[in-house]
């Protein structure tokens, strides 16, 4: 068998077997422990003959057993159950959040790898400047300063004493008419169709949340490529190429970045789950309206479905990270070419 | 013996980091008591009054005494980092220990466990069992606790995968030493050691996350003071009225004391 193929599959296998368990983990988490959804959903009021109508209607009375296995057919079915607050199917409420999110993070991650490979390259390359220091006080800072209060404190200083940045209330001002039927992904929409405006208005409004949501990854990031770097500079396979006078450029990028950026790939998967579940609090302080704000809502109002489904959905978004990183890194080690 | 001589050298030469923590502790214990302030009292005659002799960290928007309230959460907020993690330390020390030891079926089993476990970001499978669980304080312990089980569960596998070829543990079953003493006498104390020096490190890292729950308003219920929910409470403060002492001064300390916590694991790791 080819060796990609190989190793698609069994990374697959792995995959689905993950996801399998972080399924049976969350019908579990909501069956075993002591509320009763029937109680919950039924509220306050309810007599126990709707309480178990209720417990009838939503098949709570069936044995367990049976219970999961109509869990796990109505979840391949794409059935994530119904919110109590929107009345909406679960699945429908996460589609128009999912994007929100996905956009954040993805601004945080771009963000944190490159301020962490610039600032990581440069303090192993130049061990006596400026860099290692800025480094250090940054990874100091990044860890001790927990992300809700970075957040707060940037809109303390770049909303009200310095203020370039906008009020903390979603992704747009209310200026730019907002673009229909795109894929939720505002700067990608608006880049699409030249929306200049809108861009400007999602850019400016992703700067802060983004900053602050890089930060929870990014001491991790710029510790491991500095150690990476130095790790490769000091090699005897780097000295050799050393000696054979190649123009700087070009050893830089073919002998001295892949190297060091390989081992680090696992870290950026690790990096992105991390980020998406920091992204709950990140999103409650600037009034972003992705999952974090869905599932904090869904948890304030007892709405079990929707902490569900973000839970899996966030689950599911992790995995998959790993899972490419875990086939690119095919691409990238030449060593795992090899049959 | 590891674990007994990193204590005793623990003893002899203690940095200032800790003593600093020692003293923010004590302080928590002692200090309100002492100078008959209540963290809870309110006084409508001095709302948001900046920070002053009487005050040293202003009132609050009830005309509660901030200083008060940020020092008696240093004791809860510790007392939840150091309650989680002596929790998540017993609990994942132990499976690490037997996936370690015994490796085969049981190790493929806890280390699967652990990736299904890991799978779900830490912030949203502590929001997953809060959700069921309710507020309060024990299961935001439990929360944390379940977050944190793992990463010391891998690292004492690590540990007692390595250990368990070692020379002591065959001339012990030669002399007929029982398995399980094997495991609970002779290596989990090795296992423990380099767990111990990530406690510190776990307990900065549960203080953020416990902030961040109460935050989000999971956390303790109001009026107890924590950090994070004192925070949550002042942000409109900060926003809206530019009454920056009643989210900074909590905020500092906070930061603080993850930082004194970081840097404490940071020598403990060092002095392993």
């Amino acid at each position: 068998m080819h060796p990609l193929l190989r190793r698609l599959i069994s990374r697959l296998f792995q995959l689905l077997l993950v996801l399998w368990g972080t399924v049976t983990i969350v019908f579990l988490v909501g069956r075993v422990l002591p509320a009763d959804p029937a109680v919950v959903l039924s509220g306050p009021n309810a007599t126990s003959e709707i309480v178990e109508a209720t417990r009838a209607a939503l098949g709570l009375d069936k044995p367990l057993p049976v219970q999961y296995g109509a869990y796990l057919v109505s979840l391949l079915q794409g059935d994530l159950g119904r919110s109590l607050i929107s009345g909406r199917p679960v699945l429908t409420d996460l589609a128009a959040r999912v994007p929100a999110s996905l956009e954040l993070v993805t601004a945080a991650l771009v963000l944190a790898v490159s301020a962490a490979f610039v600032c990581g390259l440069q303090a192993a390359l130049k061990p006596d400047s400026l860099w290692p220091k800025v480094n250090k006080a940054l990874v100091t800072g990044g860890t001790a300063v927990p992300t809700f209060l970075l957040g707060i404190l940037l809109l303390y200083a770049f909303y009200i004493k310095l203020p370039i940045a906008p009020a903390p209330l979603g992704r747009m001002g209310i200026g730019p008419a907002s673009i229909e039927n795109g894929t939720g992904f505002l700067v990608w929409d608006a880049l699409l169709r030249g929306r200049w405006d809108v861009l400007f208005s999602a850019l400016h409004h992703l700067l802060l949340p983004s900053i602050t949501l890089a930060f929870t990854v990014f001491p991790q990031l710029v510790q491991v490529f500095h150690s990476n770097v130095a790790t490769v500079l000091s090699s005897d396979a780097y000295k050799a190429v050393k000696l054979a006078k190649l123009p700087f450029r070009m050893v830089l990028w073919r002998y001295l970045i892949p190297p060091a950026v390989a081992p680090a790939l696992n870290l950026l998967a690790a990096s992105f789950g991390y980020m998406i579940g920091g992204t709950v609090l990140v999103e409650h302080i600037f009034g972003w309206n992705g999952l974090g704000a869905y599932v904090l809502n869904g948890i304030n109002a007892g709405d079990h479905a929707v902490v569900q489904g973000v839970v899996l959905v966030s689950a599911l978004c992790y995995s998959l990270a790993f899972f490419i990183v875990d086939v690119a890194m095919y691409f990238i080690d030449p060593r795992l070419r090899e049959v | 013996m590891a674990l007994i001589k990193s204590v005793s050298r623990f003893i002899a030469s203690v940095p200032i980091y800790m003593w600093l923590l020692f003293i923010l502790l004590c302080a928590s214990f002692v200090l309100n008591p002492l100078l008959g302030r209540d963290p809870n009292r309110t006084d409508t005659s001095e709302v948001y009054t900046p920070p002053s002799l009487a005050h040293p960290f202003g009132t609050d928007s009830s005309g509660r005494d901030v200083f008060a309230r940020v020092i008696a959460a240093v004791k809860l907020d510790m007392g939840i980092a150091v309650g989680s993690g002596i929790l998540a330390f017993l609990v994942g020390t132990l499976l690490g220990a037997v996936a370690g030891y015994i490796g085969s079926l049981p190790d493929t089993i806890v280390m699967r466990l652990f990736d299904v476990w890991q799978s779900i970001p830490g912030l949203l499978l502590g929001l997953l069992v809060l959700s069921v669980a309710g507020k309060g304080i024990a299961p935001l312990v439990g929360v944390i606790a379940l977050i944190n089980i793992p990463v010391y569960g891998r690292m004492t596998r690590a540990e007692l995968a390595v250990q368990r070829n070692a020379a002591v543990v065959d001339s012990a079953r030669l002399s007929g030493v029982p398995e399980w003493r094997i495991l609970l006498v002779y290596l989990l104390p090795q296992g423990f050691s380099s767990a111990l020096a990530y406690f510190p490190v776990q307990a900065g890292f549960a203080i953020s996350v416990a902030a961040g729950f109460g935050f989000i308003g999971l956390g303790v219920s109001p009026p107890t003071a924590e950090w994070g929910a004192m925070i949550a409470a002042g942000i409109s403060d900060l926003l809206f009225l530019n009454v920056w002492w009643t989210t900074l001064f909590p905020g500092a300390f906070l930061a603080l004391t993850i930082l004194l916590l970081y840097r404490m694991g940071d020598w403990l790791m060092r002095h392993d």
